[in-house]
């Protein structure tokens, strides 16, 4: 169960604003996934050796050359955003 | 009151690599670009980029790592700090959390009793974020400086006091530049500090609540802040208040630290191992390879040139700090032995003309044999001490060598005994009343007449030969006079 | 002309018997035809630019320098980054987002000569979910799903809009919708095929997969997108092993997966799959059941770790150098909140914030950190099961296709994806394959999972099937 207290706390972690009837709706959609996970998690046990699979990639070492390559469209950069000035990007005053 | 106290600090530094391009793209890392010129998809946090591991920062941060006595992670991974700022372009920093590349190492600073050593608990690699520039109008946002890369070294709470971690700061500062991984220009931010500071009554086994003061990039300014904030700190305990734990910020115009916007909560990072980035594997062949490559550290070459050359510790804290400087002192030592002389010119007159730059830099507009034959001409006595300077201000503004100098100017010191003879009876016969006060008892009156000596040879008589002989010359004289007395 | 394999139209066009020009008109026209009700494409390169660049292969080939897919016309899907052209995710926040930079696998398919005509409807950054459901029908039936967010790229090949698609598959956003259209897709080894340019939501389990009309048509378009690339540092050198037409499937041994009673998967399905199995051994090839216990897991590790990565990957959607930003907004906490409640579809907010909360330090260790592990015995129980067998045959989804309407469970969402995530979530290959049985009109298909870079393996097996069955020449057409 996810109470909308905590719904509320993890969408100011991640910064999306919610309307009550999302919060709503989200916090019964995860109560209801937490639901689903919670019984397979808690059922199996898991020896201590079993180490975390991050990912299926298994190569190792995978490094570049320290050389410059300037990116050849820089001007294009700016162009996604009409918030640019003299060059920079803008935010209001971070407090 | 205050002697009850002891102070306990950790500091943890963030030094740039001084790699040409960035840590994970391939953009330049120079600094001063104009702004947003150099970045790219990748470090700007475009979607569909993905984050390539650049060799040297992995390299640089071992070389780190062994020339502090750390032990080298064999497997290693990075991992994502999740956060949402400005400068922060993915909304995480890839840096390593749990695994460090390097770990339980130390480093020795000197202290009034000898040596002390302060532990590194981690020296970790990760990025740096954007530049923010705050306005009335609001923030800008700058991203060259994202991605360049960063070595986080965590010290062990081992500081006891402001100045202890200060100390320990130059010694971080030259190490890093001896084994050439950063520039370490704190005014240009490739050295930054954030320092952790509490108090507690001497005897208590307890880590007192702790402050951490961030982004310090200036020495003096962190040696200000850590002593304001532990006398703050022990005032408020005094009184009976309870320290909070906070993030503080010096202000200079203030000469004081001051809370930054309190968070409700700590800071939840949600780190978790990046998945972009495959294992980093670090074998036994690299470990020896880099550790054979590394060159004299700071601290040996200071013992050292105590031990070897009979310069003065305070002598060999600065050619130290000044490492180019430092390598032009002893590259001047292979030309001429006498290294404390050459310490005192390069100390004295050098630096009297040499801007800062310049003495970080090594820069002497003229090599160092230049430099050892003028040390040569002055030992030699061809030329006089005096004459020396003079001729050492002429190299530094033109480059030209010293025998170059001394025969344009016609300044070789006049030695000839015979010669100094002569010009000292023409100076004595002129100066009647200055002999005639020395014979009365006037010791004054020699300074006097050396003075009028070194006037008519233009500075060229030889000091020591001149004042021998016109001493001579004048007890001469007031023997003769005496002499010369009628017995009543 | 549409309705041909992109090998036939490359025959066609070697020997002279159509012009690129030709055939760009003709899937123009089909596009014309059918796209409003199909709704595949998100957008649409202008005629004038294709037929110029269809006119330019025609000179190319004249000059003899073709490339391998001179004059072919391709359409990705909008999570694939395609310089100079909109790429949005299929969602309002990258609504106008030109990116300046182009998908590997965009340029290396542009350097054969394909001529790209437009970028394909999905969900929105490829989280399926109730609420964001793609605006693409199913050309077998409108009424009916295309199972997961991957739906246009499948649509438009099944539709003959285009001859093939590239996609993205973190799940089976791929595979399913492939399925429910009677085509191939493939999700190949992780790090066959490169990332750069896909919209990554979920790194570790995403790859770029095509999806094509025939196995010949998969064999040709996967081999050239194989290959390590400096730019997306997960991918490996491993070469793509080309399909053997005359190979017998005579060795092969087939794992099939125990349908136990602790998942939801329909008697219908089983029954289908046991149907499969059967033709399968006609055909020479060994099947045999097999215990695959971390099965039942599958579900929620792939919720928990998805969802963690997204919650992460989609944080620089922020506004600031790109895409939708809010036009009021009291401060900078204000406008990240504002922006991101403006342009992210319920959906993609609800997995953000679940992956935030198992993130979070507090639940960390219970769930983010327990999915990990059980990733690892999910893939040591696979790798063992290929010590002796050279593939699994499972369904592609539990249970037959629904109305797009329906709101399906909760229960059934979650175990959707339990047999396309096995891929996924353990990087092997998996191929899904059309069969000629349809429930209510749509067609219903099965998936092999393969050895890792063993792909040659699973087209071998879909190839005698699909000659057998086939599957290729079949009269009855989706449109």
């Amino acid at each position: 169960m996810i109470s909308t207290k905590e719904v509320q706390a993890v969408a100011k972690e991640a910064k999306i604003g919610l309307t009550k009837v999302e919060e709503e709706k989200i916090q019964q959609d995860i109560s209801q996934w937490l639901q689903q996970i919670h019984q397979p998690l808690e059922t199996i046990e898991i020896p201590k050796e079993v180490e975390s699979m991050v990912s299926p990639c298994f190569l190792t070492n995978v490094l570049r050359k320290d050389e410059v390559i300037p990116f050849v469209r820089r001007d294009q950069l700016l162009k996604n955003v009409p918030q640019t000035q003299k060059g920079y990007f803008y935010v209001p005053r971070v407090l | 009151m205050v002697n009850q106290y002891e102070v306990v600090i950790g500091l943890e530094v963030h030094a740039e690599l001084k790699t040409k391009s960035k840590i994970y793209c391939s953009c330049s890392t120079q600094f001063g670009g104009e702004p947003n010129t150099q970045c790219c998809p990748t470090c700007m946090g475009f979607p569909g980029t993905f984050p390539v591991l650049n060799e040297k920062v992995v390299e640089y941060a071992l070389r780190a790592g062994l020339a502090m006595n750390c032990s080298i992670a064999r497997q290693t991974k990075q991992d994502r700090k999740n956060y949402f700022y400005p400068d922060l372009p993915k909304g995480y920093q890839i840096s390593q959390y749990d695994i460090p590349l390097c770990y339980e190492g130390y480093v020795e600073i000197p202290v009034d009793e000898g040596n002390k050593k302060i532990g590194i608990q981690q020296i970790h690699i990760e990025e740096d974020a954007g530049k923010l520039i705050h306005t009335e109008e609001g923030t800008f946002i700058d991203y060259n400086r994202s991605g360049v890369p960063l070595i986080e070294i965590v010290s062990k709470p081992d500081l006891s006091s402001p100045e202890e971690a200060k100390r320990y700061l130059e010694t971080l500062r030259n190490i890093l530049l001896y084994i050439g991984v950063s520039d370490c220009k704190m005014n240009e931010g490739s050295l930054r500090c954030d320092i952790n500071l509490s108090v507690r009554k001497k005897g208590d086994p307890l880590y007192g609540e702790r402050t951490e003061i961030k982004n310090m990039n200036s020495f003096s300014y962190a040696l200000k802040a850590m002593e304001y904030e532990a006398s703050r700190q022990i005032q408020a305990l005094e009184k009976g208040e309870k320290i909070q734990r906070e993030t503080r910020r010096w202000d200079e115009k203030n000469q004081c630290t001051f809370p930054m916007r309190k968070k409700e909560e700590a800071q939840d990072y949600r780190y978790f191992p990046e998945p972009d980035i495959p294992l980093i594997c670090i074998s036994k062949e690299q470990i020896q390879r880099i550790q054979k490559s590394l060159p004299e550290l700071p601290h040996e070459k200071r013992q050292r040139w105590i031990t070897d050359y009979h310069i003065t510790p305070e002598e060999a804290d600065v050619l130290i700090g000044y490492q180019k400087t430092g390598l032009f002192f002893e590259e001047t030592i292979r030309h001429y032995s006498n290294a404390v002389i050459i310490a005192n010119w390069i100390l004295g007159e050098g630096f009297r003309f040499l801007t800062e730059e310049q003495k970080e830099q090594g820069e002497f507009p003229f090599t160092p044999i230049q430099f050892a034959e003028l040390l040569q001409l002055v030992e030699e006595e061809i030329i006089s001490n005096h004459i020396g300077k003079q001729v050492f201000e002429i190299m530094y503004k033109t480059g030209k060598s010293p025998s170059m100098i001394v025969e344009e100017n016609q300044w070789k010191q006049i030695s000839d005994t015979n010669q100094l003879q002569e010009i000292i009876d023409e100076v004595l016969q002129k100066n009647q009343k200055s002999v005639n006060d020395y014979i009365t008892g006037k010791k004054v009156a020699l300074k006097a007449l050396m003075g009028q000596v070194m006037k008519v040879t233009k500075g060229k008589a030889n000091p020591q030969k001149a004042n021998k002989i016109l001493k001579e010359r004048l007890e001469n004289k007031k023997r003769m006079d005496k002499n010369a007395k009628p017995m009543i | 002309m549409y309705r041909k394999t992109v090998l036939q139209l490359k025959g066609l066009l070697e020997n002279k018997k159509i012009s690129s020009v030709e055939l760009m008109k003709a899937y123009l026209q089909r596009i014309k035809q059918v796209d409003e009700q199909i709704q595949a494409y998100i957008t649409l390169q202008e005629e004038e630019i294709l037929l110029q660049s269809a006119q330019e292969a025609d000179q190319r080939r004249s000059q003899g320098k073709a490339g391998i897919l001179e004059g072919i016309p391709m359409a990705v899907s909008d999570n694939i980054c395609t310089q100079g052209m909109k790429t949005t995710g299929a969602s309002f926040m990258l609504n106008s987002f030109v990116p300046p930079y182009q998908a590997t696998v965009v340029e290396k398919y542009l350097e054969e000569g394909a001529i790209l005509v437009g970028k394909l409807d999905m969900d929105e950054f490829g989280i399926h979910s109730p609420y964001s459901i793609a605006k693409v029908r199913n050309p077998w039936n409108l009424q009916m799903t295309l199972g997961s967010s991957g739906g246009g790229s499948s649509a438009a090949v099944a539709a003959e809009e285009i001859p093939f698609a590239l996609g993205v598959d973190g799940g089976g956003d791929l595979r399913q919708p492939a399925h429910f259209c009677g085509c191939f897709a493939l999700k190949p080894t992780y790090g066959r095929v490169s990332r750069y340019g896909l919209i990554s939501v979920a790194p570790s389990f995403e790859q770029i997969g095509s999806v094509t009309k025939t196995v010949e048509d998969m064999d040709l378009l996967m081999g050239l997108l194989t290959g390590k690339d400096s730019k997306d540092p997960t991918t490996h050198s491993q070469p793509w092993v080309p399909l053997e037409k005359d190979l017998a499937i005579s060795e092969m041994k087939i794992a099939l997966p125990h349908f136990s009673d602790l998942f939801p998967c329909r008697p219908s399905i089983q029954k289908h799959i046991h149907k499969v199995a059967s033709q399968l051994e006609t055909l020479g090839a060994r099947v045999e059941e097999v215990e695959l216990p971390m099965l039942s897991y599958v579900p929620s590790m792939y919720q928990i770790l998805t969802s963690a990565e997204a919650s992460s990957n989609l944080a620089r959607i922020d506004g600031i150098r790109y895409g939708h930003r809010a036009e009021r907004y009291d401060d900078l906490s204000d406008l990240y909140q504002k922006t991101r409640q403006e342009g992210f579809g319920l959906g993609v907010k609800e997995k953000i914030l679940f992956g935030t909360y198992v993130l979070s330090a507090s639940h960390y260790e219970t769930y983010y950190q327990k999915a990990l592990k059980l990733r690892t015995l999910l893939y040591q129980e696979t790798n063992q099961i290929f010590q002796s067998y050279h593939m699994i045959l499972t369904p592609v989804i539990p249970f037959p296709v629904w109305n797009r309407e329906e709101k399906k469970s909760v229960q059934d969402y979650y175990w959707k994806d339990m047999y396309t995530a096995i891929a996924n979530l353990t990087g092997f290959p998996a191929l899904s394959i059309p069969t000629r049985d349809r429930i209510e009109g749509v067609p219903i298909g099965f998936q092999l999972i393969g050895q890792a870079g063993k792909e040659h393996q699973l087209l071998q097996v879909a190839y005698t099937y699909e000659q057998q069955e086939g599957i290729s020449k079949r009269k009855e057409k989706s449109w």
